[in-house]
């Protein structure tokens, strides 16, 4: 990155930093720290729901999901304006009702205390994990890309976000959110817009559509009926309602962000909004993606998208190394000829012409890919512990190489931005269940309101740096998007079903759920693990509804063997 | 679907049922234009 670059980027970061510190500057009580005085709008509110749950792993990761495997993937989201109809017209009321802090408050009034703990503290298990990949899976990507330290841009994007989270609570996260979501979605419009640019020296956006399309690229919607499969319109409609009502319904760092509103309408708009808008931005990052790959049959894309392996592979054996990079290129020109081939049976409306280009196309594709395969191999033999899966650097890839001086310091803002807006709902969502779920209820029950905010801001610090130590020790070997969402679905399930039982199955009562929740957990744990190791074949969405439905089943089924309702 | 008595009405819509009725026959729009997307090119 050039001097421009590095300014628009620490500009960006700062403005953003110093305008959520300024504005928050007085919170004076815990009602103010941790729910932000109830003062917010829909606006607000739907914008900084959409912040928390699009972290830059949505941003690094997605397009690089599509260039890869199409974009299926956007089936992931189907169920969720279904989900958010069930939060807002169920969880919502009863949380406003009830006036809690967190969503797991409500569980001791509903069961009993060591229910709520377990809610809590599978919440804080999941969440904790995740706001380390959320901090690590942008400072890796990021420093190999820019040459900066990975412990460095780790303590980067972690300090920041601990500045105006502690110093502003809730509110601070909601008001910086919105800048956020501004700078993030300008960026990904103004990266699409020069993509476009490039591509209109071959081929039009339509043309580029429909050579996307011929590709595979563009399969959006996938009506098999498989379990095996990761995304399908079934899994994204049923398990997917439970992944999402689960992280909407019960997750404090979304429950947070609502909990927020002047009153239940405001969050409740907020939320349709967030239904309305999400599914069209993740198809638009998606097919940037899917764009992108046609973008990279016009532009010899490099061998191996993350450069820093690549450097290894040239120290390992140069000679070896430039023979591939040099037949890669000459593959990849052919390539080029292949895709203006297609071009023009699209522009003459000839089928046949298309047939025989797209085959073409695959002969060369297929010799790139053999030298992009022994290219992995001299990277295994200088570090045989290297991470292959390059789909990750894509777009980064992309945006320096390409994007204009300026540009590229905007981009690069967009996924600090997204980073820094995620982790900041994680670690006061932690910090306030802490305080709320643990010390206030547990060890210091009466103490005055200036003693737990104190407590909140030293226990966002504390989350904060723990996020920053999980992710220093990190490591990760799956597509980052699909690492933060398995994570989500092997504990998601189970909490909602807690949730479930405790909303529409009046009659089972604490210990049953409480045992049955524990065999549950164990269960989705183990298909995970078998399904990891090739036992059974499960996309891990399936996790969700197993998790949720053995918790609401086993505790009915548990109830007149544990007996009744403890004090 | 249950709501508070004394909830304000929704800005548009007139009510939150038909706000709800909206918000799915949304979702069925973009899984209609989605899958059009998906065979058309």
């Amino acid at each position: 990155m050039n001097t421009i670059d590095l300014i628009v980027l620490f500009s960006t970061l700062g403005l953003i930093v110093g305008y959520g510190v300024w504005k928050t500057r007085e919170n004076s009580n815990i009602e103010s720290y941790l729910r932000g005085n109830n003062s917010m709008k829909w606006g607000t509110i739907g914008l900084s729901v959409m912040a928390t749950q699009a972290s830059a792993i949505t941003f690094i990761s997605t397009p690089g999901q599509a260039y890869e495997d199409g974009m299926a993937f956007v089936q992931n989201y189907l169920g969720m304006p279904i989900a958010l109809i069930i939060v807002a017209t169920v969880f919502i009321p009863l949380y406003y009702r009830l006036k809690v802090y967190t969503a797991y408050e409500y569980l001791e009034s509903r069961f009993d205390l060591k229910t709520r703990i377990l809610g809590a503290t599978l919440f804080m298990i999941q969440r904790g994990l995740a706001a380390g990949i959320t901090i690590y899976a942008p400072a890796i990507i990021l420093s190999s890309v820019l040459k900066w330290d990975l412990n460095l841009t780790i303590l980067l994007v972690g300090g920041l976000v601990i500045i105006y989270t502690v110093s502003g609570g809730t509110r601070a996260v909601s008001i910086t959110q919105k800048q956020q979501m501004a700078v993030i979605l300008i960026g990904m419009v103004a990266a699409f817009a020069v993509m476009l640019d490039y591509l209109s020296e071959y081929i039009t956006f339509s043309q580029g559509l429909s050579i996307a399309g011929k590709l595979g690229k563009l399969d959006a919607i996938d009506l098999d009926f498989s379990f095996e499969k990761r995304y399908t319109i079934w899994s994204g409609l049923a398990a997917g309602i439970f992944l999402q009502l689960s992280y909407f319904g019960t997750d404090q760092s979304q429950v947070a962000r609502y909990l927020g509103g002047k009153n239940t309408a405001e969050s409740k708009i907020g939320l349709m909004f967030n239904a309305m808008m999400k599914i069209p931005m993740q198809f638009f990052i998606l097919l940037v993606g899917a764009m992108l790959y046609v973008f990279y049959i016009f532009y010899v894309p490099p061998v191996h998208f993350n450069q820093s392996l690549m450097q290894k592979a040239k120290e390992e054996n140069r000679l070896r190394y430039q023979g591939l990079e040099n037949y890669h290129l000459d593959m990849g020109m052919r390539r080029i000829e292949s895709g203006e081939y297609m071009a023009m049976a699209l522009r003459k409306d000839d089928d046949v012409m298309m047939d025989a280009a797209v085959k073409s196309f695959y002969t060369w594709d297929k010799e790139m890919k053999r030298a992009r395969t022994e290219m992995e191999g001299l990277i295994k033999q200088a570090e045989p512990e290297a991470e292959l899966d390059d789909s990750d650097y894509v777009f980064l890839s992309f945006i320096l190489v390409f994007l204009p001086t300026g540009l590229v310091g905007l981009l690069i803002a967009v996924i600090f931005s997204a980073a820094m807006s995620s982790t900041s709902s994680e670690i006061n969502a932690l910090a306030s269940t802490t305080v709320v779920d643990y010390y206030r209820r547990l060890f210091k029950k009466d103490a005055s309101d200036k003693h737990y905010v104190v407590m909140s801001k030293l226990l966002t610090l504390i989350w904060g740096l723990i996020a920053i130590l999980f992710a220093i020790f990190a490591n990760s070997s799956e597509n980052l998007i699909e690492a933060v969402n398995i994570v989500g679905s092997l504990f998601y399930g189970t909490i909602l079903g807690i949730f479930l039982v405790a909303f529409f199955v009046k009659f089972v009562h604490g210990t049953s759920v409480f045992v049955a929740t524990l065999i549950a957990q164990v269960i989705v744990i183990v298909c995970h693990f078998l399904s990891v190791n090739g036992v059974i074949g499960l996309g891990y969405l399936w996790y969700n509804v197993i998790g949720c439905t053995l918790t609401v089943v086993l505790s009915i089924a548990l109830q007149p063997i544990l007996g009744k309702k403890t004090a | 679907m249950s709501e508070e008595p004394q909830e304000a009405k929704p800005p548009f819509f007139g009510s939150w049922r038909a706000l709800y009725v909206f918000v799915l026959l949304w979702l069925v729009v973009l899984i209609g234009l989605m899958y059009w997307f998906t065979i058309s090119f």
